[in-house]
């Protein structure tokens, strides 16, 4: 076997995975008290009026047989109607997959740059002042909640130094960038400080293993043995956390997007949970495990090119 | 492919991925007068018999005309699409003769199209407020011109309701052609502007209306209805020069924004902010109980601390902003050694309840709060119970709770449509959910509609509201004010006591 | 010379990790506060006073007073209550049922491992709010539902770091040896294994306490944490966050409380794994 082959095996894992997540979310929905078509008529409806919408919605039916159907519908590429949109599943989530996914990428960037930076500068220069500034950022950064620096940021660069816009997702790239660029910063502080300190241990570690010991009697120099040997050996376990971290932040950027007003997927999910917007919640929960299955995918592949030795 | 010249192709494939979704360019608006709004909730509709919930009947507001037509504050309905119209002696037959008007495709307003709306709002299965239209029981169109109306009794208030939202004339073609789930999506209007484009989740985008009725309006070339669901991020944007209206400023804020140049005077709103108990179960069952509650509660500092001053403490169960609103009622002073009196007459028990409170919603947590205090020193205590808004609305609906935190107003200035919505207990909601239920205040509120004569009305009115206080049909608390901020260049834009922006049509953006 | 005992016992301290001894007193000064939190301070932390709201930090409310006369140190002491709360309870249940999963996974392997390696991989792709509303929704508001949700979801660190050094232990000697003298099981699992496999979770405990806090205060400035009046500081913080222009201390100090308590956990997780040796 190839140790690649495992590309040709990860999207059948994936049937079982999302075949979990739809039964645990219609479970879920079930138990939940609320009536999303009450919501919807609101409050002066009449009880026919919520009867016939009901109906049409298919909610009048019995538990098992609208599992049933929406499996059905789904395997069809149909996945039911929103409530509260009235309108396709299908149309209400499209145009949040962007905002949010180019939040989550550009975040990454940040961090894996700012990574990248703040280890190498801290394993180089082991025990200087700079090695001990970085770490205690790194350990000191970890706690700080996600809605507080954005807070933070919104009132120190947008209102008082107005060099950013509050708010939104902008119709061009280069106007996302600079959009989302707080809220993707707010991103690359909380994970960076995770990533940094894994990365600054394994190079520390791999430094002080036997190959690079050799390497210097043999009288390379240590930005070439760091450039050349270390910093590639290091990668991997920082790879691997990288994927925890991606699947943390798919679905759990909805601090983030609240507190910037982002049009995105997980302001969608909490409003619809929130309004029992049953089709909704189970296609976004099925979008989100998708991109978690991706991200895992190419964590595998990275796996799989920085570390030979590695079967999967 | 070595390992590093990999991971630089992947990393430029990634960013080109990344940067993929956003290349749809959207058409600029450079040049042109454009008004940003940014609201708290999102659109969801714009079918106005499916509407029932503020940014959808805001913006329909301005999307669709009606034959009646408000002014800016809402004090006068006049001439709208119906340019006349008669009333048979008997106060039976409304006869409304339209004026020529197009829609937003060009195509004429007929009466056809008139009383296909009405009759969509009034008969369809799902239209959401069909309800204060219950005397209505025939539509039709005599001529092209002519629209007639029947009632099945005499029913004073009609003609204010021809002005609210729900009652916005569309074209009867295109919702055939298209179904009412796509007309909902991208309509073709009959008012000031029309529908342009919906990013969901983020903001609807209308331009003006070429073919409106008012020759000249409206004076601005679009508008952009952002939905900006935290308060304080859309305060920002204001600051910021991202939005030029924003809607639902917190209280706090109010004077930052004044001092900083923006126009930002409380509104006048008919709201009430109200604590709903349930009259059908214990301890509210017990009228001494439910007087107790409502003389332990120190309404003045609740409206103080939640509005800062920019609300006015309730003395009746409607709003100051409403006709035949009773001024002589007494203020509800907060009286503990009566409140105490009145919790050991009514034999009470188990001297508790819980209160229910929307997550999410500030206000209402620091109104639960307080109250939890207050009726505490006289014995009573109160649960808080922060749930979901689906939960809360269902287990008002069902009549599954004891008391709820609510708020509602009214969208006419006609205090019909309010009363007969939170203290009738004949209709199907049950006195707002709380299942009060006095047949004489039933009798009163009909009688009331069915009356001409001013003077009349409002000593029906004034013992409606006498009544409904003494029995604490609905724990009024407070009377806030609408609190927007407005940019110095947007000009003669109010948002009026039924939550429509009336005069949207001559707003100027300087 | 023979050192004294006290003289030893500092040694002994000198030789701990700094991190750990900065982190662990920051920690501990924070357990002193929710401990002793009556006697720093004469207010009520959900007595309201409307007469006393939005007061400046000054000498009668040392951090100032929220919007309805609610003193923000007293709510910050007491609050530390919950907070704390939410870190150690956050981490308790995720450990049980995570550490047990990841036993049995990795001593039995086979087809029950890869059944609860299934079930690990829905739980990792199921997003997290979805969860944690329906539960709250279910069992009604309040920590209960915060903890349970917490602890459905965050099981899954706990297998991983067990499980990999289950793996790896159960063909290491003493346990083959165990097992040759007929011990049970459970037995060679709680008693042989577990001590060896948990170090790594006793290092991840401590960071995954800030997570809790940070995840649960989230959840208060979302509106669906604790229920008021109770004073936890990711409600505050929510509070305040209208006011953070003409009323900053109503939100800042208790942003700042978060920050401390978790800078000092994340200080002690540093020092422990420095102790331990297992980690950076």
């Amino acid at each position: 076997m190839n140790r690649f082959s495992f590309a040709l095996r990860r999207p059948i894992q994936l049937i079982p995975v999302l075949l979990g997540i739809s039964v645990i979310t219609f479970i879920l929905l079930q138990l939940t008290p609320g009536d999303p078509v009450r919501l919807m008529l609101g409050p002066k409806a009449s009880q026919e009026a919520i009867d016939f919408v009901r109906a049409r919605y298919g909610l009048d039916q019995p538990v098992l047989l609208q599992y049933f159907y929406y499996i059905l519908n789904a395997l069809r590429g149909d996945f039911g109607q929103s409530i509260a949109f009235r309108a396709p599943v299908g149309d209400v989530i499209v145009e949040r997959i962007a905002p949010t996914t180019f939040l989550i990428l550009y975040g990454l960037l940040i961090s894996i740059s700012l990574t990248l930076v703040l280890a190498v500068a801290a394993a180089r220069n082991r025990g200087s002042w700079l090695d001990h500034i970085i770490r205690f950022i790194c350990v000191a950064g970890v706690g700080v909640p996600s809605y507080f620096i954005g807070l933070l940021l919104i009132m120190g660069l947008c209102l008082r130094l107005k060099l950013f816009p509050v708010s939104g997702y902008g119709p061009t790239i280069v106007n996302n960038l600079w959009h989302l660029f707080l809220p993707a910063l707010t991103i690359g502080i909380a994970v960076t400080p995770i990533l940094t300190r894994n990365l600054r241990a394994t190079f520390v570690q791999q430094m002080d293993a036997d190959y690079a010991t050799a390497c210097r009697s043999k009288g390379l120099t240590e930005r070439y043995i760091f450039a050349r040997h270390v910093f590639w050996n290091s990668l991997l376990p920082t790879v691997n956390l990288l994927g925890v971290v991606v699947a943390f932040l798919i679905g759990g950027t909805v601090v983030i997007e609240n507190v910037f007003n982002i049009p995105g997927l997980g302001n969608l999910l909490i409003r619809a949970v929130l309004t029992r917007d049953y089709f909704v919640v189970q296609a976004v929960a099925f979008i989100l495990a998708v991109g978690v299955v991706i991200s895992n995918f190419v964590v595998d592949l990275l796996t799989a090119l920085l570390d030979p030795r590695v079967k999967l | 492919m070595d390992r590093r010249s990999f991971l630089k192709t992947t990393a430029i494939a990634a960013f080109t991925v990344a940067t993929l979704p956003a290349s749809a360019l959207r058409a600029n608006a450079e040049g042109k007068k454009i008004l940003r709004m940014g609201y708290g909730s999102e659109v969801l509709t714009l079918d106005p018999i499916k509407t029932v919930y503020g940014p959808d009947i805001l913006i329909q507001g301005m999307m669709f005309a009606r034959l009646l037509q408000a002014n800016a504050d809402r004090t006068e309905v006049g001439p709208g699409l119906a340019e006349t119209w008669e009333i048979s002696p008997d106060g039976k037959i409304y006869t409304f003769h339209l004026r020529a008007a197009k829609f937003s495709d060009g195509s004429p307003i007929t009466a056809t199209d008139v009383a296909f709306s009405w009759n969509r709002m009034r008969f369809q299965k799902d239209s959401a407020y069909a309800a204060p239209f219950q005397p209505l029981i025939k539509i039709e169109a005599t001529d092209d011109k002519t629209v007639v109306m029947t009632l099945d009794r005499q029913f004073t208030p009609f003609l204010t309701l021809t002005e609210i939202w729900n009652t916005g004339i569309v074209p009867k073609a295109a919702v055939e052609k298209m179904g009412d789930e796509a007309f909902a999506k991208a309509p073709v209007t009959s008012g000031p502007f029309k529908f342009a484009e919906w990013l969901p989740g983020d903001r609807v985008i209308l331009a003006k209306n070429e073919h409106y009725y008012l020759e000249g309006q409206p004076h601005i070339d679009g508008l952009e209805f952002r939905y900006v669901p935290d308060d304080n991020t859309r305060v920002s944007m204001l600051q910021a020069g991202e939005l030029d209206v924003c809607l639902g400023v917190p209280a706090p804020r109010m004077v930052e924004l004044k001092a900083a140049g923006f126009r930002a005077d409380p509104e006048p709103s008919s709201e009430t902010y109200d604590m709903l108990i349930n009259h059908s179960a214990a301890p509210f069952d017990n009228i001494k109980f439910c007087q107790a509650v409502s003389h332990g509660i120190d309404r003045q500092a609740i409206c103080e601390a939640v509005t800062l001053g920019l609300g006015t403490p309730a003395t009746s169960i409607m709003s100051p902003s409403l006709d035949y609103f009773d001024k002589s009622l007494p203020t509800i002073a907060r009286d503990v050694e009566k409140a105490k009196s009145l919790l050991a007459e009514s034999g009470v028990s188990d001297a508790s309840f819980e209160l229910i409170q929307n997550a999410g919603i500030a206000d209402e947590e620091k109104a639960a709060v307080l109250i939890q205090a207050q009726l505490a020193e006289i014995g009573i205590a109160v649960n808080i119970a922060k749930i979901d808004s689906t939960q809360a609305w269902t287990r008002l609906a069902e009549g599954t709770y004891q008391a709820e935190m609510n708020w509602w107003y009214n969208e006419t200035r006609d205090p019909d449509n309010a009363l007969r919505w939170c203290v009738w207990g004949a209709g199907d909601n049950k006195s707002y959910f709380t299942r009060y239920n006095n047949d004489t205040v039933n009798k009163l509120v009909d009688e009331a509609a069915g009356e001409a004569d001013t003077a009349k009305r409002a000593e029906l009115y004034a013992q409606i509201q006498k009544i409904v206080v003494d029995e604490v049909a609905q724990v009024a608390l407070y009377h806030p004010t609408w609190l927007n901020a407005y940019a110095p260049n947007v000009q003669g834009l109010i948002l009026n006591v039924g939550l429509q922006f009336s005069s949207i049509g001559e707003t100027t953006l300087g | 010379m023979a050192l004294s005992s006290r003289e030893r016992r500092l040694a002994s301290l000198r030789r701990l990790p700094p991190t750990l001894l900065i982190g662990g007193a920051l920690t501990a000064i924070w357990v002193a506060f929710a401990i002793f939190a009556p006697f720093l301070t004469d207010y009520d932390p959900i007595k309201v006073d409307v007469i006393q709201a939005l007061k400046p930090p000054g000498p009668d409310h040392w951090l100032g007073s929220d919007a309805i006369g609610r003193d923000i140190f007293a709510r910050i002491v007491y609050g530390a209550r919950y907070d704390l709360a939410m870190a150690f309870f956050g981490v308790v249940g995720p450990i049980i049922l995570g550490t047990a999963i990841g036993l049995a996974g990795g001593y039995f392997g086979g087809r029950i491992d890869s059944i609860l390696m299934r079930i690990l991989e829905v739980t990792v792709s199921f997003p997290y709010f979805v969860l944690v509303i329906a539960i709250v929704a279910v069992i009604g508001p309040g920590l209960k539902g915060y903890f349970i949700s917490l602890t459905l979801v965050n099981w899954v660190s706990y297998t991983r770091l067990v499980r990999s050094q289950v793996l790896v232990l159960r063909s290491a000697d003493f346990v083959l040896a165990a097992r040759g003298m007929g011990f049970g099981h459970l037995r060679i699992m709680l008693f042989h294994i577990l001590p060896n496999a948990i170090i790594p979770s006793v290092v991840f405990v401590m960071t995954d306490a800030v997570l809790a806090i940070v995840l649960g205060s989230s959840l208060g400035f979302l509106g669906l944490g604790v229920q008021p009046p109770t004073p936890e500081w990711g409600a505050m913080i929510a509070e305040g966050q209208t006011y953070l222009t003409s009323a900053w201390w109503i939100a800042i100090f208790p942003g700042i409380a978060v920050c401390s308590l978790a800078l000092g956990l994340s200080l002690v997780a540093d020092g422990l794994a420095r102790l331990l040796n297992t980690g950076p």
